[in-house]
């Protein structure tokens, strides 16, 4: 079903299994109790060599919460920077002091994604289960916005919080958030019981709505950090980005625990080898049941929006029997009310750029890595966008099969209009 | 304002930006196979590119 990478284009990397919140929604079923492991140095060093051996492009470093192990996360940072691989890091903020922030930043971390449940301070606690959560998180988004790191920050809805989404959103733009997720409660693989937490597909639904609707009332960046089904989703003139996340576990991306076992993705449990006794590619071949379309669900191996929608999430299916089960908030029958995304105009009489950008070769051709997109080429394509380095370049210079490949990077948003 | 021009007349590949996608994962009998990837070949001529914001090669929609 998928062409095999030969490693992954982006890798989660969590530093401890420890938390100082408890939230209720969380995923990481596996950190109880006597889960008290974390990265040490050598393994960090062995995990960024492996990254960079593997030309990853991109890293999340993440928990647990990875600022209990300041030193190390400060070691991973500036390691993975050394490296030249792009990182960012999950954190719920509650430990960021001045002087952290400022050594973070000096070892190249630029963008934090955190986590906030209400602007309700007895409902964030409730949910965190932390009586001073609020507080350290308000603090620490201040602390970060004061060095200069950009935060972007999450909510996960469930039943308790999903009144709040509006406060939510509009209390965080007062502390200078401008990007904003809120993404439905996943249920975790363990099964454990959440359901009184879980929403229904309308509420689901709604909150796309609300997120839309916030976007344009305070001027924010809008997301959701799952892949929701597009029988789902439906309006993708409505919604076009939410129509852009697709299920990549196993298939550009996977999760590296804190004892270097290495997972499809942050919420599925099942590991395929320990990077830090194997190599990375090794364990990466191993993962092709993510690839072969194993777990796609019957209903969708039959529907043609299975390219762009990919069935939704795997771990989610669990709450319906298994990996293959239809994805909770699936509706197959709505398929056919399914609208695409307007596409980006193409303009042949304008000048046109292409960003920076990695790649690295694939059987295939290669792979090409930006802030903007990243998307996989043959070797004609690449050797065209590698002559377009650092130029700009008007459509109606090339002949028609270029024109064709260079109208589709504009599409994608990788190649964009070049300033006047 | 200054552009490059046609430097790429020589590629003898046609250039393509690729998907991940590869098709649709087998289902039932190879003939049921068959009819799967015409349905969607079907689907991808009655949508034309217009309607299809992926922009790859999975339906055979780029000509």
């Amino acid at each position: 079903m998928y062409r095999a990478l030969r490693s992954p284009i982006s890798v989660q990397v969590e530093m401890t299994q420890r938390c100082n919140s408890s939230c209720l929604h969380c995923y990481n079923h596996w950190r109880t109790g006597e889960a008290n492991g974390w990265l040490d140095s050598p393994s960090i060093l062995r995990i960024v060599k492996e990254l960079a051996t593997n030309d990853i492009f991109d890293v999340t470093i993440t928990g647990g919460e990875p600022l209990l192990r300041p030193r190390e996360t400060l070691s991973m940072s500036q390691l993975l920077q050394d490296a030249g691989i792009n990182f960012s890091m999950n954190s719920n903020l509650r430990l960021l002091t001045p002087r952290l922030a400022s050594a973070l930043r000096e070892a190249g971390l630029r963008t934090i994604l955190t986590s906030f449940v209400s602007h309700d301070r007895r409902r964030h606690a409730q949910i965190t289960q932390s009586s001073t959560s609020f507080d350290q998180v308000v603090r620490g988004i201040e602390v970060a916005k004061e060095h200069g790191l950009a935060v972007a920050a999450n909510m996960v809805l469930s039943r308790i919080n999903i009144a709040d989404l509006r406060e939510t959103a509009r209390f965080l733009r007062t502390l200078g958030v401008e990007n904003f997720c809120a993404t439905k409660i996943s249920p975790p693989s363990d099964l454990r019981n959440v359901e009184y937490l879980l929403l229904s597909r309308e509420e689901v639904r709604q909150s796309l709505v609300t997120l839309v609707e916030l976007e344009s009332e305070l001027g924010i960046n809008v997301d959701i950090l799952e892949c929701y089904p597009l029988c789902l989703i439906k309006d993708g003139k409505r919604f076009p980005k939410f129509f852009r996340r697709s299920c990549v576990a196993g298939v550009s991306a996977c999760t590296v625990g804190s004892d270097g076992t290495v997972r499809p993705c942050s919420h599925a449990s099942q590991g395929y080898g320990n990077i830090l006794h194997e190599h990375l590619e090794v364990i990466w071949r191993r993962m092709d049941d993510w690839r072969d379309g194993r777990y796609i669900p019957s209903m969708c191996k039959t529907c043609h929006h299975l390219p762009s929608c990919t069935g939704g999430c795997r771990i989610d299916a669990c709450v319906h029997g298994g990996m293959n089960s239809l994805d909770p908030c699936a509706h197959p029958e709505d398929q056919g009310q399914i609208v695409y995304p307007e596409r980006r105009p193409v303009l042949n009489a304008i000048a046109y750029q292409l960003p920076p950008f990695n790649s690295r070769t694939e059987s295939f051709g290669r792979v090409i890595y930006s802030q903007k997109a990243c998307f996989p080429v043959n070797d004609a394509g690449f050797k065209i966008i590698d002559g377009l380095r650092s130029q700009t370049f008007l459509l109606d210079g090339f002949d028609d099969k270029t024109r064709d490949f260079l109208q589709h990077l504009v599409m994608l948003g990788f190649a964009s209009p070049a300033p006047q | 304002m200054e552009y490059v021009g046609d430097q790429t007349k020589v590629l003898s590949e046609r250039p393509l930006v690729l998907s991940l996608f590869d098709g649709p994962p087998a289902v039932g009998s190879s003939q049921q196979q068959a009819d799967v990837r015409s349905s969607n070949q079907q689907v991808s001529e009655e949508i034309g590119c217009d309607n299809c914001w992926t922009v790859c090669d999975c339906l055979s929609c780029y000509k």
